[in-house]
């Protein structure tokens, strides 16, 4: 009753044009010729596919279509044994389907102008004369201010802890209501580079303000699941004072690589690579993730990975150009940024 | 059509220095750099930008290491740079007078640049520094100057020595606390009246022949606003931009001027400038998340959208633009999505079945 070859991951909803007006059900019914399925190609090629529910759903009686699903199933779950057990051996199959990608959030993203390309001739001049340049050429060695909001509790001093074990030529500081435009003016005044102040909300961490002190952007993070070494089920003394590498994945977009400068730049330019640390930022559907890993490669292709100290996933705020002042790069407006779930911005 | 082509509607300044030109135009969006990018440095960072002449051939653009130059915009090409070394900082704005070139620098020096003896008012005898300086379009040697602590002046060339009006800080609030100040733009209305905005979020009008307290003053979002322009067409109505995106347009001879009658959105950025256009209803605004929007002036609806990679500073807009360009661009967008598959016309037909069937049911 229903062809194996039509059940693909994704296919494309389909309405045949008839000559009545009326659209029935034999009509709505798929057919499974590849004339019409070409013409449907033709049709409906929109930009971006949606998955779409396969054939069997159109089968009315439960107990025949139930059968009809555990049969496709089982087919499928033949031909992957099948092509497991041929790649153990190292022989292809015959009838080899490749596999094909099912569709994803990620995949299905909303296009967007502001992604980055190679060669982009503005960028590069605009990073070569930005406030990271310095950073970027290697002049200074950043220095950063940790610092939480006004009597903090418990789980937020672990944290600021942590980032300053995790962050090299970091320093912890207490806060003593000192309002931040004065937190920022005594830290460029005793040779700060950034600060970080940790906000905290019902006695959790839930904010990250990592300001970047000779006028740089500043950018408010929301902070959440912060996780401290002993939460991981490490020892923080496994957090050697080695250089970390950093990894700063999948920021697309031009306001992504905004804030992925201002992340790496946190760090020392010149990792420690016997060290075997690293920090890695990863960016999936605007939330950055953040995990510290120490690293063993066993040989060319396998990596071992220990997770050591905090983990905790960031999402951005609000860029703001200027030291705590000045005018806003962006901002996050959820009514009119957040109106589709197939929409990025970092 | 080749001459419409290449001639540029809007002209657009960056933060790293290059001018765009951008063709807002029924087929296609043409942005165009008139740079050598690699050549430029931070410091030709582009602050102020004016119109050199009545028929808008020549662009004049302030430079924030104090240099002048001028773009022909029929030869597409610089005519001419000059440096200015006059106080600190950048050229805040830039104007002319009888062919003569007005130039005013964030230290506060307001020079007209008269051959041999160039007049110079030194705008910034209280205060941190200067923000704005606009020229009265009706009579252009009388400019209006705000700064940081350094409240609204105007000043007259021909007198440069004391302003001809000098405003007066409103009342301290209800803590007896004195108001503080920090003008970031100022437009002239109409004979009577200036308006400005403030980065304290709030929009004042003053009239120099009445007093010198605000005439109106009232405050408007938790944001600072960035930019202030006239309606031209009359009405005194005005244009407010914020630091955090959001634009609106108020009346402020209404009975609650302090209700915005548009509120222009789609920003995610702060904006920077805001023009609207002498003949059309058209708000073409220019914000810090690289984007030049352009809205429709009563329905405040986003018309044309378009991404141009730096931060942008200052917008220029030629008067000669056609209602036209703008508003067939958004229809032609759709025409182009639809337009890929070649069965266009069955899916029109397909659209209009659909309509009939539900009138059917």
């Amino acid at each position: 009753m229903v062809k194996m070859e039509n059940t693909t991951g994704v296919e494309e909803i389909e309405v045949e044009e008839t000559e009545t007006e009326t659209l029935t059900d034999d009509n709505m019914k798929m057919e499974n010729t590849n004339e019409v399925e070409e013409i449907r190609v033709r049709k409906r090629r929109k930009k971006t596919l949606m998955p779409s529910r396969s054939s069997i759903n159109e089968i009315r009686n439960k107990f025949i279509r139930n059968k009809a699903f555990r049969n496709q199933k089982h087919e499928i779950r033949k031909l992957r044994a099948e092509e497991s057990k041929a790649k153990k051996k190292g022989v292809k199959v015959e009838n080899d389907t490749p596999r094909k990608k099912p569709h994803t959030i990620e995949s299905l993203r909303e296009k967007d102008e502001t992604m980055l390309y190679e060669g982009d001739e503005e960028l590069e001049q605009e990073e070569a004369t930005d406030t990271y340049a310095s950073y970027f050429n290697k002049s200074y060695v950043p220095k950063i201010l940790v610092t939480c909001s006004d009597n903090p509790h418990s789980k937020t001093i672990a944290f600021v802890r942590e980032l300053c074990r995790l962050i090299p030529e970091a320093e912890a500081s207490w806060r003593k209501r000192t309002s931040i435009k004065k937190l920022i003016k005594g830290a460029t005044e005793n040779g700060f580079t950034d600060v970080l102040v940790v906000n905290e909300d019902k006695r959790v961490p839930n904010g990250l303000l990592v300001v970047h002190l000779p006028e740089g952007p500043t950018a408010l993070f929301r902070l959440s699941n912060p996780k401290i070494c002993k939460e991981v089920h490490r020892n923080f003394r496994e957090i050697t004072p080695h250089r970390p590498e950093i990894i700063l994945n999948n920021f697309r977009t031009r306001l992504g690589r905004v804030v992925a400068r201002m992340l790496g730049a946190l760090f020392h330019y010149d990792p420690e690579f016997k060290g075997r640390r690293v920090c890695t930022f990863h960016n999936q559907r605007d939330y950055i993730f953040f995990r510290h890993h120490r690293y063993e490669f066993k040989n060319t292709q396998k990596v071992r990975l220990r997770e050591l100290g905090p983990r905790f996933t960031l999402r951005l705020e609000w860029l703001q150009q200027g030291a705590f002042e000045g005018d806003y790069e962006w901002a996050l407006k959820r009514h009119d940024m957040e109106t589709s779930r197939r929409r990025f911005f970092l | 059509m080749e001459g419409s082509i290449k001639d540029f509607n809007v002209y657009v300044g960056t933060e790293i220095g290059i001018l765009k030109g951008i063709n807002l135009n029924q087929k296609a969006i043409i942005h165009k750099n008139f740079h050598k990018i690699k050549a430029l440095e931070r410091d030709e960072e582009i602050t102020a930008m004016a119109w050199g002449d009545e028929e808008q051939s020549e662009i004049m653009m302030g430079l924030r290491n104090q240099t002048i130059r001028i773009f022909d915009t029929d030869a597409k090409a610089f005519v001419s740079s000059r440096e200015i070394n006059i106080g600190e900082g950048p050229i805040v704005s830039i104007g002319r007078w009888d062919g003569i070139t007005i130039t005013a620098m964030k230290s506060g020096q307001v020079t007209l640049w008269l051959g041999k003896e160039p007049v110079e008012i030194n705008a910034l005898k209280t205060g941190d520094f200067l923000t704005c300086m606009r020229q009265n379009p009706v009579s252009p040697h009388v400019i209006a100057t705000g700064g940081k602590e350094n409240d609204l002046q105007l000043w007259d060339f021909q007198n440069p020595e004391v302003p001809i009006f000098r405003a007066r800080n409103v009342k301290p609030d209800m803590l007896e606390l004195r108001v503080p100040v920090w003008v970031t733009d100022v437009v002239f209305l109409d004979q009577h009246s200036v308006a400005v905005s403030s980065r304290h979020k709030h929009v004042r009008l003053y009239d120099p022949q009445r007093q010198r307290r605000p005439v109106l003053n009232f405050e408007w979002e938790e944001s600072p606003l960035t930019c202030i322009s006239s309606v031209p067409s009359g009405n005194s109505q005005i244009l407010v931009g914020t630091a955090h995106g959001r634009m609106a347009l108020f009346d402020l001879r209404g009975r609650k001027p302090e209700a915005p009658l548009n509120v222009y959105k789609g920003f995610a950025g702060g904006v920077r400038d805001a023009v609207v256009h002498p003949r059309h209803p058209l708000v073409f605004s220019v914000s810090l998340d690289r984007y030049l929007r352009v809205h429709h002036l009563t329905s405040s609806k986003l018309l044309v959208k378009e991404y141009l990679k730096s931060r942008l500073n200052c917008l220029l807009v030629r008067e000669k633009l056609e209602e036209s360009d703008v508003f067939d661009i958004r229809r032609s967008a759709k025409r182009k999505m639809t337009a890929e598959d070649p069965g266009q016309s069955k899916s029109q037909l397909y659209e209009r079945k659909f309509q009939t069937m539900i009138w059917n049911h």
